[in-house]
């Protein structure tokens, strides 16, 4: 009897303490959202109240005074595009490496692995950008990004592959496919569940970028969070159009969440479990 | 002899493209900032860097801002790290024992994984605020006025207030991979402890601890690294100040680079990566022999 009390209110405990948490998470969005449809004096106050009116006017000034849907279209643009070079180069990549036993196909894994472990050169990849004349341009980000995101990619589809049954691709062969031909008609339809996680993971890490897209490319190729960083410059003193900015950066962003939260967990937790 | 005819059809011009990618904007640059490093390479010449030897070593060596950011770093990761691991653990102990609402918990304290680090720092730039900030104004309403302080302005709270703002963003993912740890240990273990008459920090200590190393060890990793390459938390809420008191290795390599002193930061990133990657290496291999067969 005694001991179901303590246990009991050793778990009250720890509802208490997710709450709280919880509330750490929620109360900053709360005050992004209530603060975003207020008037100029009332957001500077940074309160939790309901607005007594509701400007949505402030989300309509947004849009005419910063440049929010060109971000959206750049973001969307340099995303997609990353998103399927980068998966299908990380795919055909990973099936080499995980089926060829040879000595090169090792060497191109671990190659692949140092793009993991060390950090990004940025000064000396802004000279080869420079000699190359792709500074400031999408041809220079998109390939940028798809260089950056290749290492973790072909890690992942490396794994899956693994468990792959050789057998497909000796039926497939003895059927007269061509390899690359084999590779997109038979093997990578197999490979979904590991190329959504891949798209999933690229698309939120070039979205949110920060450093390539402030070393490399000038404001007009941003995508929309970075167009806030603008908008911050402008008018840091008007809370009301800084939360709409804010919210409408970030909405794109949780309705990507919801959809795709399973795939976030399922890429940072690959390689995390011993299996 | 039939799985050496398989073999020849994986041409290694599957490997090609990724390769030829990978090696001009990844390595090929990693390499070249071997050379740069010793260059004095600027905006003024951007095509015609010459030689200096050891000059930016030497240079960043006697700047003040560049060991005030080492110094920085060296606090910001130490801080983040111990910080998101051992609460990250408790948080995802917590989870793993099963409170109500588990699952919106875990959504709830992800969720900022999938926000701009620049982003994020301007809603707390506005939590922050000193006069009308929530974060005063609550201190103030729960009788804790004397707490309220000027946080991105006072050099003595601005970097605490990044570790912060960097602790509540990131603690997501330390605790969405401890969670896979703890729940990847099999609960037979627990019965076979509980029959044995083991007791609760025992289970811990012999079962939990030595079979989620791994998971440790991975986030212990993520940590560090991310720690030392901190940028957008701190280019968004302070940008270096109050008066270089919050620069870090990346705000610095990148003042360095918009003031055109382009040999000199990549001799700065040349010290950066040899760090790192040092660093990375002796924790994987100090963890691998940590390690639990099981």
């Amino acid at each position: 009897m005694k001991r179901t009390f303590k246990f009991r209110s050793a778990t009250w405990l720890l509802e208490a303490v997710m709450v709280v948490v919880a509330l750490c998470y929620l109360m900053p969005i709360w005050i992004v959202v209530v603060n975003s449809l207020k008037d100029t004096l009332g957001a500077n106050r940074l309160g939790y109240s309901w607005p007594k009116s509701l400007h949505f006017n402030n989300y309509a000034q947004v849009f005419a005074k910063s440049n929010a849907l060109q971000g959206l279209t750049n973001g969307v643009f340099i995303g997609v595009t990353v998103v399927i070079l980068a998966g299908f180069l990380a795919a055909m990549a990973a099936y080499y490496i995980a089926r060829k036993g040879s000595g090169f196909a090792k060497f191109t894994s671990l190659y692949f692995l140092t793009g993991i472990i060390v950090p990004t050169a940025i000064i000396p990849t802004y000279f080869t950008m420079l000699v190359l004349h792709l500074n400031n341009t999408y041809l220079g980000i998109i390939s940028i990004f798809v260089a950056y995101t290749l290492p973790l990619s072909i890690f992942l589809y490396t794994g899956f592959i693994r468990t792959i049954p050789r057998e497909i691709d000796e039926a497939a062969i003895i059927d007269g496919s061509r390899p690359i031909q084999m590779f997109f008609r038979i093997v990578f339809p197999l490979l979904a569940p590991v190329t959504v996680t891949v798209i999933v993971f690229n698309f939120i890490g070039v979205w949110n970028d920060v450093t390539t897209y402030l070393y490399f490319a000038g404001g007009d190729k941003w995508p929309l969070p970075m167009t806030v960083f603008k908008f911050y410059g402008k008018f840091s003193q008007r809370w009301d159009l800084l939360f709409a900015d804010i919210m409408i950066a970030i909405i794109p962003c949780l309705i990507f969440f919801v959809a795709g939260q399973k795939y976030m967990v399922a890429g940072i937790t690959a390689g995390s479990v011993k299996s | 002899m039939r799985s050496k005819g398989i073999s020849g059809q994986y041409s290694v011009l599957f490997v090609l493209p990724a390769f030829c990618l990978f090696s001009l904007f990844f390595i090929l640059p990693n390499l070249s900032g071997l050379v740069m490093a010793f260059t004095n390479w600027s905006s003024y010449f951007p095509l015609h860097p010459k030689f200096n030897g050891w000059r930016n070593f030497q240079d960043l060596f006697e700047s003040p801002v560049f060991a005030i950011s080492v110094r920085n770093t060296l606090i910001f990761t130490a801080a983040t790290t111990i910080v998101k691991i051992v609460v990250g653990f408790g948080l995802a102990l917590i989870l793993n024992n099963g409170v109500k609402y588990k699952n919106t918990y875990r959504t709830i304290i992800f969720s900022p994984f999938v926000f701009n680090p620049l982003v994020i720092a301007y809603v707390f730039s506005a939590l922050y605020q000193p006069t009308f900030g929530p974060i005063n104004t609550l201190l103030r309403h729960v009788g804790l006025g004397f707490l309220a302080q000027n946080w991105l302005t006072d050099t003595k709270y601005a970097m605490t207030a990044i570790c912060v703002m960097d602790i509540w963003m990131s603690i997501g993912a330390i605790v969405v991979i401890f969670l896979t740890g703890l729940q990847s240990v099999p609960k037979e273990y627990y019965e076979a402890a509980t029959v044995d008459g083991a007791g609760g920090i025992s289970k811990f200590r012999h079962i939990t601890f030595p079979l989620t190393i791994y998971s440790l060890c991975i986030n212990t990793i993520l940590c560090l690294i991310g720690g030392a390459k901190v940028f957008g938390q701190v280019y968004g809420l302070t940008n270096g100040g109050p008066a270089d008191a919050t620069q870090v290795y990346g705000t610095f390599i990148f003042k360095s680079f918009s003031s055109g002193l382009f040999g000199y930061s990549a001799a700065a990133g040349l010290l950066f990566t040899i760090v790192i990657s040092l660093v990375s290496f002796i924790t994987l291999g100090l963890f691998r022999r940590l390690e639990v067969d099981y």
